[in-house]
């Protein structure tokens, strides 16, 4: 009992691997390493009018104007339409990636996509997640849960914009 | 002289002698100085017309006394009490005549200017009641009506007299006009009586003092308004009130070197203001700026891949 207490606490404090210069906090412990090479997280406008089950079956660059995505800081601290980092693993169970996305933009009826990126050169969707965001206000917010549902075969088209 | 007196047998009905008793009573104070007749205990100014009439009707002979009066209130310039004393001999001459309406006109005009005029009690209590009949039925009717034009006065000099010109018509016997006035910003009005212009009717005039409107470094305005008020205080006419007055601006006084350079009050400024304006605006932008510049959110997102490895 001792050993799975230390082993949650461990994980839960798992190596903090801040991608690269841009403000997402990754907390790796554990993943699909060999269909997943990392995720793309975009934020879109009018999130109510979105069909999340309908989103998660495509790229969501294909299924909305470009006009719509919330701008991001990526890596290089330049605005972006989505923000990617590669996935990092750390043994556990379940596997679940913690993020923080930070200086967004404050806004009403959002949606948070999260795609995952397949393993092929031409990275395909390995599988996405749909949550609404009724609000995004000034400083922390609550955590989203996002579920990825892994798609097999992956979808046929490139999520990164 | 010859008594003209024509009684009516149904209106009076006194003894002649009873009579003639009856009016020397009445108007034995102004017979009795003809020089300076008296009105009601007060001296009126000498007149030829009510010394006559006061002398006619003291000798009884009524109708040569209302001849007289109605050519004497024709006259001009004549002050209120001469007026007041002309209806008041005019009432009684028609009184004792029995002419009820015209009694009453007259009546009607004195009571205007002297609102608790009664007969002596010697008078006969016919008479007396015939009068205070009158009387009443004169005290229900409603006020009459006055028209007062006042001349707008928009600036004036500084340090000379200021004349408010008024054109009132149908003006009451023993109303006055007066003019209130008062720096803006003093509490208290200052009064002033409109006098009548001369050979005219119905022209007014009233002077501020010179010394009431000195030239100063700075201008400022004067509040006023005109109001017509009968014998009771009731007020019949008036252009603008205490609360909301006209007003009148004095300018700065002029400097003997240069272009004169007027000094509007700070707080009348437009550029205080329009300064003051920009200012908040700057405040309120920075402030706002300050405010959103870094507002900004976090999201903790905590991913879970569902699949098999």
């Amino acid at each position: 009992m001792k050993r799975v207490a230390l082993l949650i606490l461990l994980a839960g404090c798992g190596a903090e691997v801040s991608g690269p210069a841009f403000p997402i906090e990754l907390y790796v412990t554990a993943g699909l390493l060999d269909q997943i090479s990392g995720f793309q997280l975009s934020v879109v406008t009018r999130g109510s009018s979105l069909d999340c089950v309908a989103v998660q079956k495509a790229c969501i660059k294909d299924q909305v104007d470009s006009t719509r995505f919330v701008k991001l800081k990526n890596a290089a601290g330049q605005d972006a339409q989505a923000v990617t980092f590669p996935i990092t693993l750390v043994a556990g169970s379940p596997n679940t990636q913690d993020v923080s996305l930070k200086d967004v933009p404050l806004g009403k009826d959002l949606a948070l996509i999260v795609e995952a990126l397949g393993q092929e050169t031409a990275p395909r969707l390995a599988g996405s997640s749909c949550n609404y965001l009724k609000e995004l206000t000034a400083g922390s917010n609550p955590a989203v849960s996002a579920h990825i549902e892994v798609l097999s075969p992956h979808a046929d088209c490139d999520p990164r914009h | 002289m010859m008594m003209t007196r024509r009684v009516k047998p149904g209106v009076v009905g006194l003894a002649p002698v009873l009579l003639t008793l009856a009016v020397l009573n009445l108007v034995g104070g102004a017979h009795a100085a003809a020089d300076a007749p008296f009105l009601f205990g007060q001296v009126v100014p000498k007149n030829e017309a009510i010394t006559k009439a006061a002398q006619q009707v003291d000798e009884g002979d009524f109708e040569d006394a209302i001849r007289t009066l109605e050519k004497g209130i024709d006259q001009p310039d004549l002050t209120d009490d001469q007026l007041a004393e002309m209806y008041r001999l005019l009432g009684l001459s028609h009184l004792y005549l029995g002419n009820e309406d015209k009694a009453r006109d007259a009546f009607e005009k004195l009571l205007q200017a002297r609102p608790d005029y009664d007969l002596p009690k010697s008078a006969p209590p016919k008479i007396r009641a015939l009068y205070g009949r009158i009387k009443e039925d004169i005290r229900k009717r409603r006020v009459r009506p006055v028209t007062l034009t006042v001349t707008p006065v928009t600036e004036v000099e500084g340090s000379a007299a200021v004349v408010v010109e008024a054109r009132i018509e149908d003006m009451a016997l023993g109303a006055r006009a007066k003019l209130f006035y008062r720096r803006a910003g003093v509490q208290s009005f200052s009064s002033i009586d409109f006098a009548r212009v001369k050979a005219s009717r119905t022209d007014h005039t009233a002077t501020v003092p010179a010394f009431e409107v000195p030239s100063e470094e700075q201008s400022y305005e004067v509040e006023y308004y005109v109001e017509v008020a009968d014998a009771a205080q009731r007020r019949l006419a008036g252009r603008g009130d205490s609360y909301n007055p006209l007003t009148f601006r004095v300018p700065a006084r002029k400097s003997s070197s240069g272009p004169v350079v007027e000094e509007t009050p700070l707080s009348r400024s437009p550029w205080l203001w329009i300064g003051i304006g920009l200012g908040v605006a700057a405040a309120t932008t920075g402030i706002v700026v300050l405010a959103t510049s870094h507002q900004t959110a976090t999201l903790p997102v905590k991913i879970q891949i569902d699949g098999t490895p």
